[in-house]
């Protein structure tokens, strides 16, 4: 009797819990999802119209054979609001867009020079979305038409931007990554602008969309990033080309590695690689006037001899670190000028160092900053090791003979 | 008759770190960064110092009165009406305090993890596992909390650990740069939650099994907890910097979504949120716990166990009328705050005071001091 009772008892008390164990309120299914990948925005009269690249499962997984399809959908929608937008996808769309897996938004270049802030806001309020994902922006073409361009070593074109510009920042200096966080963070600050890496199609756009893009060797149509976009506030003013791209690099501390080149002292060049590179900026008070230092460590080591160099020599190597803190100094000082001249703003954040440090001066000076930032003293000491030289020590140019 | 409700020092210990910690993983780096910038760590140490001494102050009442509750010491230093009346307030604000903790929890599920769900879903869920707890008894919950504590600072130390690599120590530049001013506001925060609940704990201690708490196994715990605190407010600030600690309802949880460690540890937010959970839940049991003791006390019943579930009822209840949304109950902080402190004000040194006058006028016949 006494068991009978139990086990009513607990089949109540099961019956009771089963209701309530049943998962999540909205669950969804993987093939309810549709994976959003790459997201790009334009402004299009007042209107965003928002694209996103959508993965399809089929074709891009390892074992199921792909049927010759493109591995990637995408739709497009246009509204007041950039989740309207999302939401007005469904129109064409067979799925609902998940994005928790968002690798890329490419923003408009028409977009981006009328301001950021409004389109950003949704995607660090979204709790869906990681703010992991990179932000570029798409130069003399429309943002959408950088999604729309098949490549073949990453079968989906947002993975291809994605680890295209987190390879390039870390291995090539004119290339910077930036996540949500952190541009919203560079847009918050006093005395920091931000900038973005921008991304443009070669070759002919209009085959890059077709599958015999990825048929070909040498595809017809790629992507490519070229040069950083600076911004004032959140819209963005102009471009910088690839050596003043570098020395905005160079100064905020983005360079991990990189390749360069210097001359040599009896002509011709010689190839250089950065194995390391760290740079303090660091904002000082002189006789109640700022001034910026930036002190750069580098290591680098020699890569390619294209000239006559007694390389068995150690003055050479004290010669050639001299000659190669001569060229990184040349090419941060040219972006400094480039900024001083064309854009006449604080660029680099050099405001916020001058915060971080002399906090009750910037009070004083932030008002008249950008003024300032026009005859600013910027001191440059860079400090350049050359430890290796390659496995050969002088070069075979010395003794090629007839 | 209700079961024995003796627990010994050591779980006592557990629950006095889990209520400090409590929910204050949620807003309080928010709190603290929107008044002190990047200096809210200095505010946080600012708030543990003052924090302990108000929790030596606490103990130290507690040792006037051995073996009774608060509602207890209430009544005898004010008299039976009085004391009511005051011991009534101090009921309600345990209640309203409990039911804040559901809804924090309520609004965290509902904003970042089950965005679609209705949130009296989740508070129905939460408030029904304090009701079985309340249930089963102080002993039941101490032992939970034992057997989740080893979880609780694992995961913690985890969370740390993993998120040292991710610190920016640029975000804590310019050192110390707010007015004391605005470091205090940062710091009030810190002492109002939860150095000032603390008196929550005068209604535990006559359930202590045995011995007596020292001061010293009553104030290393509350060092604990303070600790936790600061480095929870410091890694905030140098994981996500001021602007995003102050403007992020959940900064704790954010933060933990930063952590990657070489491309493949991360994505962990969901488990790290385990911990959060666990110790707002700890927090909101001892508190309903108190407030079902009180009643008891103060309505001479015998069996707490007839509150539990009308009590679930008007949890839930007040959970969700507490606040219309997640903007008023987050603009409720600095109100909150106040009313912590003067609860506070009200109970311990006024009491206090009270007693050192009537056993001075009827000549030391009252305290056993």
């Amino acid at each position: 009797m006494r068991f009978m009772k139990q086990s009513l008892l607990l089949l109540l008390v099961l019956m009771t819990i089963a209701p309530l164990t049943t998962g999540c309120w909205n669950r969804r299914e993987l093939n309810e999802l549709a994976i959003q990948l790459g997201t790009s925005i334009d402004k299009i009269g007042g209107q965003y119209r928002v694209a996103v690249q959508v993965v399809i499962p089929g074709e891009v997984s390892a074992r199921a054979s792909s049927s010759g399809f493109s591995p990637v959908t995408l739709y497009h929608a246009t509204a007041s609001t950039v989740f309207e937008a999302f939401r007005k996808l469904t129109e064409t769309s067979s799925r609902k867009i998940y994005s928790a897996h968002i690798r890329v938004l490419v923003l408009g270049e028409s977009l981006a020079k009328d301001g950021i802030s409004e389109v950003l806001d949704m995607f660090s309020r979204n709790p869906e979305a990681r703010t992991d994902f990179y932000l570029m922006v798409a130069r003399n073409t429309s943002a959408m038409q950088v999604l729309k361009t098949l490549t073949s070593l990453e079968k989906i074109p947002a993975e291809n931007l994605f680890y295209a510009l987190d390879t390039s920042a870390k291995t090539w200096a004119p290339t910077t990554t930036v996540t949500i966080e952190k541009l919203i963070e560079q847009l918050v600050t006093e005395g920091r602008s931000p900038v973005l890496t921008g991304v443009k199609m070669i070759g002919n756009t209009q085959r890059g969309e077709e599958l015999s893009n990825v048929q070909e060797i040498d595809p017809a149509a790629q992507t490519r990033f070229i040069g950083l976009g600076v911004f004032r506030r959140d819209k963005l003013v102009g471009w910088l080309n690839e050596e003043q791209s570098k020395g905005y690099n160079y100064i905020s501390n983005n360079v991990k590695s990189t390749a360069g080149h210097m001359k040599c002292p009896n002509g011709g060049i010689i190839g250089m690689e950065t194995l390391r590179n760290y740079t303090k900026t660091q904002a000082d008070i002189v006789n109640g006037k700022p001034i910026i230092t930036l002190k750069v460590k580098n290591v680098s080591s020699i890569t390619d001899v294209e000239c006559q160099i007694d390389l068995k020599k150690p003055e050479t190597i004290a010669a050639l670190e001299h000659e190669s803190e001569l060229k990184i100094e040349g090419i941060m000082k040219a972006a400094v000028e480039h900024a001083k001249q064309t854009y006449g703003f604080d660029i680099f954040g050099f405001g916020h160092e001058l915060y971080e440090s002399h906090p009750r001066v910037w009070e004083k000076e932030k008002e008249t900053w950008n003024e300032q930032f026009k005859q600013l003293e910027v001191k440059y000491e860079v400090e350049v090791k050359i430890h290796k030289i390659g496995t050969t020590n002088d070069s075979f140019l010395n003794y090629v003979k007839e | 008759m209700e079961p024995s409700q003796k627990i010994d020092i050591k779980q006592m210990k557990v629950l006095l770190i889990f209520f400090i910690v409590g929910d204050l993983m949620w807003f309080l780096p928010s709190f603290t960064a929107s008044a002190s910038k990047q200096d809210a760590w200095i505010s946080a140490i600012i708030g543990v110092v003052v924090g302990l001494g108000i929790a030596s102050f606490i103990y130290g009442f507690s040792t006037k009165f051995p073996g009774m509750t608060l509602i207890d010491i209430n009544r005898r230093v004010l008299g039976r009406f009085a004391g009511g009346v005051l011991s009534s307030f101090y009921l309600l604000h345990l209640l309203m305090n409990g039911s804040a903790q559901i809804r924090v929890i309520g609004d965290f599920m509902t904003t970042q993890m089950m965005t679609e769900t209705p949130m009296r879903v989740v508070l129905f869920l939460f408030a029904a596992v304090v009701l079985i707890s309340i249930r089963t008894g102080l002993p039941v919950i101490a032992r939970t909390a034992q057997v989740f504590f080893m979880m609780f600072v694992v995961l913690f130390t985890i969370l740390f650990l993993l998120l040292v690599p991710e610190s920016e120590p640029h975000n804590l530049l310019p050192l110390a740069s707010h007015n004391t001013a605005e470091m205090m506001r940062g710091g009030f925060f810190v002492i109002a939650f939860p150095f000032c609940q603390l008196t929550v704990f005068l209604m535990l201690f006559p359930l202590l099994e045995k011995e007596e708490m020292t001061f010293k196994s009553f104030i290393t715990p509350v060092l604990y907890g303070g600790a936790a605190i600061v480095l929870v407010v410091t890694l905030s600030i140098l994981v996500l910097g001021s602007f995003m600690t102050e403007h992020q309802i959940y900064s704790t949880y954010v933060m933990a979504k930063k952590i990657s460690i070489g491309n493949f540890l991360q994505r962990l937010e969901a488990i790290l949120v385990i911990n959060y959970l666990l110790s707002t839940y700890f927090k909101c049991v001892i508190s309903i716990y108190a407030f079902c003791r009180g009643v008891t006390i103060l309505f001479g019943l015998s069996d707490y166990r007839v509150l539990a579930l009308p009590l679930f009822l008007t949890m839930f209840g007040t959970a969700y009328v507490v606040s219309s949304d997640v903007v008023f109950l987050n603009s409720l902080g600095p109100a909150w705050a106040l009313w912590e402190i003067t609860e506070f004000l009200a109970l311990i040194p006024f009491v206090y005071a009270m007693h050192l006058i009537r056993s001075r006028i009827s000549g030391n016949q009252l305290g056993s001091s």
